[in-house]
């Protein structure tokens, strides 16, 4: 369990997910959680807003351009493997 | 937050926190509990579920991020009853253990049998990665994905038939215990709510030895939801833990306890001071869990802090930070066996003489499943009730009800729900469960709680952690000729219940191994240390001792230039030597171990090793081969035996055996299963002896308000051939009462009755057709009642008791094949073999899977398990992240394989199977690894054997200039 309290908030696009970010200093954004929701469970005071870029289309999956691969910045591992 | 989402095709909706994490909503508030809280890291998989198709880790992930998704729990795995390809094949093939981590197994391989429809074992392994199943050891959970990839394929062979009564023993039926357990919806103490409950969490000590100047509450108390914060001051009057372990003939230090009958442990609540980090301070009761963890956060705790010392040898040196103001130095007990001069003289009339030190690591069980307890006390009557993950129910009624709280032992009832992973640590009694009692009471409400995977770090006792000064002297033909040890245990900073017991008898006794020398000698000093105090792990003692003496053979055959099979071969107690008394204390019962042995390294081909050696260096690799002979004392055990060992406690086993009018049987064991398997097992020595199918026998446990006088438990290998035994002679007695009867009915002599268990029928020798009854006949006639020969009581059901004689002596030889390599030090596990004999065996796919379990254990210790403790005495490994556990890609295929030399210490003729074949996996692996740096000159590295400190060995014995700056910090290591 959690023991910090923080907001949330799932925007849908790049730019309300920056300006959310760029608006509240104590934001962070979270993509997989791995990392933050381990680290959120161990201290007791974290970021006042949490801003998941799960729902952010732009920063999503894999394409292929000419001789470019382009790679989201919320493609999963699973994704490209 | 408003969250919606589907749950096993159901719209779920519920009011969150955004921190609420989707294993807590699923299980809070939708009441689904098969989804099990394990790791709180995404490490270990036990929560694993299925979101949009794809398994993840519902403890890393928001319950507010899985809004809109589709949920897919093990609640939605079986359709309509019926239990997916992938649950059949699990059990199938016994690929359930205690099932506490099935769960979350289940929800991660269906996704990957939905991605590929034929993985190679390979595949398989490495998608188990993010799983830890340390007690199933993977290979029959590899072995069920492969059934159920040939299920859904149409490719499977059909299942064979269940036996019938004849053939039931030695049939390797599926366990009764399974379906529940992999459908996900058996109760573990966790998923247990009642009305009106309340949750409580427990403020561990951050220090590892201070004086408490203060604990304020105030914050905590005004935390929302908080009903109650409780510290040491409120418990006072609670007596502290007891010890029932006293040896009688050399004196042992333990805290004082005022019941004048046991001596101590620590309080319930720490009083004045604290010994080690995380000794319970406080205890916050608030309305829910997240309330309680909230605000136990806020109770500021002032300390003086005290010196600090973590290790049992520093402990006992001059001027070493004192412990406990009645115990001096730090002494706990001095414990001497065999005779001293004679073997310091054997050694020193002897050609050869190999000394080495050792400090066997320690452990932590680090079970998927913490700990956990429900209390509930009914004020109308009085009665206490505690659901909690224990072994010992009965021992702990006793000690919980007179010795902590002053109760009437009969006011307190103890119920094992199912419970998970043990290894040894939930067989003692903790600080928490009568805590939870109290509570209980002074609330007037049912309180829980369950411990977080640091609390058990700091909370559950740890094992291993002896250091050993070993001699052994032999002569240059390979002749042993004495052994000597001086040993020192870390036993942290409180004792546990039966504390001595592991470091003095079941190291001690055990030293000589498998094999004949002449003299022996083993010194023990126990010692108290600001860290988390040490009790038996799976293997327990056995382990420690198995360990000293495989890597002493080594050592002793590398300095005489003798093979080390030959050397093991040459000395072993020899199959006409039995009863073999060996110098010690034990009485071994039976066996081959040079049979073993030879079994074992054919397995490997061990004498033909050096083409395959020389392929490896080929691709930069060392290849090492490693024995490990072992023999484990099993089976406790002789109660007088024990009682000398300064156990307090009758170590019998029961049963309390009715066959209803209805011809079903119900067994009421004293054992308490918790993956071994027993309500199968049982079912199967009562289905033989009395010839019933195993599907009307019931095999109860764990509850003591059941129906039997005392239960003491499932340990140390014992279950079967005790408890088991019990069964057997309960069933042989109400043979015994059904043949009475017959003979009354058919007017005949009892010897002309033969009782048919495979035909399952009753009848005269000379009339087989005409005087014939069944079990169910007789069940019912004596339930009439109508016509009994005289003085024969109606219905039909006895109590059985078996105390051995000896204990049992289970054996075998494991052999390793490691490659190591050049570069990085790294230490594969290529090859395990394994012959052992547990004599007589009821289910073999049951023993294999305890073996696949105990293997699992040894090479966590051998590879990476070490529970490390910095100068201040802080836990720096309670997460999975820093505690390394084997992962399935990490392991081979364990190439297992039994002899049966029945004990004639039960009429069963069974030996321990649970925990005994454990001890030769961690020598074994050291010893391959050695011989693979033989050529380096490397002797000895200490466990656990991770790349780095291989490489450094193996820098340093190769003298390179990269070597000689890093030589200082590997010195321990030589």
């Amino acid at each position: 369990m959690i023991t910090t309290q923080f907001d949330y908030v799932a925007p849908t696009t790049l730019d309300e997910a920056v300006r959310q970010l760029s608006s509240n200093p104590d934001a962070r954004p979270i993509a997989g959680g791995q990392g933050l929701l381990h680290s959120l469970k161990q201290t007791p005071a974290g970021p006042k807003l949490l801003i998941d870029l799960g729902l952010v289309g732009d920063l999503r999956g894999l394409k292929v351009e000419k001789d470019s691969l382009y790679i989201g910045a919320m493609a999963t591992l699973a994704e490209l493997l | 937050m408003k969250i919606q989402l589907t749950v096993n095709g159901q719209t779920r909706s519920g009011e969150v926190e955004p921190r609420t994490l989707l294993v807590d909503f699923l299980r809070d508030d939708v009441g689904l509990t098969g989804t099990k809280h394990a790791c709180e890291t995404g490490e270990c998989g036990a929560c694993t579920v299925l979101c949009n198709g794809k398994s993840v880790k519902s403890c890393a992930m928001l319950a507010v991020q899985a809004s809109g998704a589709e949920v897919i729990t093990i609640e939605g795995v079986a359709q309509d009853g019926k239990l997916s390809p992938l649950q059949e094949a699990f059990w199938e093939c016994h690929a359930v253990q205690n099932g506490y981590d099935t769960p979350g197994l289940i929800m991660s391989l269906t996704e990957l049998l939905g991605r590929n429809p034929d993985p190679t074992d390979q595949e398989i392994r490495s998608w188990l990665d993010g799983s830890i199943s340390r007690i199933t050891g993977y290979q029959n959970v590899v072995a069920a994905v492969k059934l159920a990839a040939a299920k859904m394929r149409g490719e499977a062979k059909p299942e064979e038939p269940e036996p019938g009564p004849g053939g039931i023993f030695g049939a390797s039926i599926k366990e009764k215990e399974s379906p529940g357990l992999i459908r996900g919806d058996a109760k573990f103490v966790g998923d247990i709510n009642l009305p009106n409950m309340a949750h409580a969490a427990i403020k561990y000590s951050d220090q590892a030895h201070a004086r408490l100047l203060n604990v304020d509450t105030t914050a905590a108390a005004a935390m929302p939801g908080v009903i109650r914060v409780v510290t040491g001051k409120d418990v006072a009057h609670l007596m502290p833990l007891p010890v029932v372990w006293v040896p009688q003939d050399v004196k042992s230090n333990f805290p004082p306890h005022p019941s004048g009958i046991a001596p101590g442990g620590q309080h319930v609540l720490a009083q004045d001071r604290v010994r080690y980090i995380g000794e319970q301070i406080a205890v916050v009761v608030a309305e829910t869990r997240q309330q309680a963890l909230d605000a136990v956060d806020h109770i500021k705790v002032e300390y003086e802090p005290l010196p600090v010392v973590t290790d049992a040898e520093a402990a006992l040196k001059d001027g070493a930070p004192q412990l406990h103001d009645t115990i001096p130095n730090n002494l706990l007990m001095h414990g001497p066996f065999g005779d001293k001069a004679v073997t310091e003289e054997a050694i020193a009339k002897s050609e050869v003489v190999i000394k080495q030190r050792f400090h066997n690591q320690r452990m932590m069980a680090n079970t998927i499943e913490t700990r956990g307890a429900v209390a509930q006390f009914d004020a109308r009557t009085g009665d206490y009730t505690l659901w909690t993950n224990v072994q010992p129910l009965y021992p702990l009624r006793l000690l919980i009800s007179q010795y902590v709280l002053g109760i009437p032992y009969t006011k307190l009832r103890i119920i094992a729900p199912a419970f998970g992973e043990s290894q040894g640590s939930k067989g003692y009694l903790n600080a928490d469960q009568p805590l939870m009692l109290y509570l209980a009471k002074e609330l007037g409400r049912p309180v829980k709680w369950q411990d977080t995977r640091k609390g058990l770090a700091r909370s559950t006792a740890h094992g291993r952690d002896q250091v050993e000064y070993v001699t052994l002297a032999g002569t240059k033909d390979g002749r042993l000729t004495a052994l000597s040890c001086s040993a020192y245990s870390n036993v942290g900073a409180y004792p546990v219940i039966n504390a001595p017991g592991q470091p003095r008898t079941l190291i001690g006794r055990s030293i000589p191994g498998s094999y004949v020398i002449p003299s022996s000698y083993y010194e023990v000093f126990i010692a108290y240390t600001n860290t988390v105090p040490v009790g038996p792990l799976r293997g327990s003692g056995r382990a420690e001792a198995t360990f000293l003496i495989e890597r002493m053979i080594d050592l002793y055959a590398r300095e005489i230039g003798m093979d080390p099979a030959d050397v093991r071969r040459r000395n072993m107690v020899q199959p006409d030597q039995f009863p073999y008394e060996n110098g010690l204390g034990w009485t071994y019962d039976s066996g081959d171990y040079p049979a073993a042995l030879d079994k074992a390294l054919a397995k490997i081909d061990y004498a033909n090793l050096a083409a395959r050696k020389e392929e490896a260096k080929q691709r930069g690799k060392r290849l090492g081969v490693g024995i490990g002979s072992y023999v484990a004392v099993a089976g406790v055990g002789p109660s007088a035996k024990m009682g000398k060992e300064g156990l307090v406690s009758g170590t019998w086993g029961t049963a309390a055996m009715w066959v209803h009018p209805t011809g079903e049987v119900t067994v009421t064991t004293g054992a308490q299963p918790h993956g071994q398997g027993q309500e199968t097992t049982f079912a199967q020595i009562v289905s033989k002896e009395l010839g019933v199918p195993v599907g009307m026998v019931q095999v109860r446990h764990s509850d003591t308000a059941g129906a039997l006088y005392y239960g003491q438990a499932s340990y140390g290998s014992r279950t079967l051939s005790v408890e088991g035994t019990a069964v057997q002679i309960a069933a042989q007695k109400i043979k015994a009462k059904v043949i009475k009867l017959a003979a009354h009915l058919f007017k005949s002599p009892e010897e002309a009755i033969v009782y048919d268990a495979p035909a399952g029928k009753i009848f005269l020798t000379y009339a087989p057709e005409q005087a014939v009854i069944t079990l169910q006949q007789a069940a019912f006639m004596l339930w009439l009642a109508w016509d009994l020969p005289e003085g024969m009581d109606p219905g039909l059901e006895v109590t059985a008791y078996f105390d051995p004689v000896n204990f049992n002596f289970p054996f075998g030889t494991h052999v390793a094949l490691v490659e190591v390599d050049e570069k990085s030090g790294q230490v594969d596990l290529v090859r395990y073999a394994t012959v052992d004999d547990f004599g007589n065996v009821v289910n073999p796919a049951v023993v294999d899977a305890q073996t696949h379990g105990n293997i699992t254990l040894g090479i966590g210790q051998a590879l990476l398990e070490q529970v490390v403790f910095d100068e201040n005495g802080h836990i720096a490994t309670d997460s999975f992240s820093k505690y390394a556990i084997p992962r399935a890609s990490q392991l081979p295929v364990f190439e297992t394989e039994r002899m049966v030399t029945p004990s004639p210490s039960n009429p069963l003729g069974a030996k321990g199977a649970g925990d005994v074949s454990n001890p030769p996996v961690a020598p074994a692996i050291v010893n391959a690894v050695c011989d693979a740096l033989k050529d380096l000159g490397v002797k000895h590295i200490e466990m656990p054997l991770t790349a780095e400190k291989v490489w450094r060995a193996m820098q340093q014995a190769k003298g390179t200039s990269t070597a000689a700056g890093f030589a200082a910090a590997a010195g321990e290591n030589r």
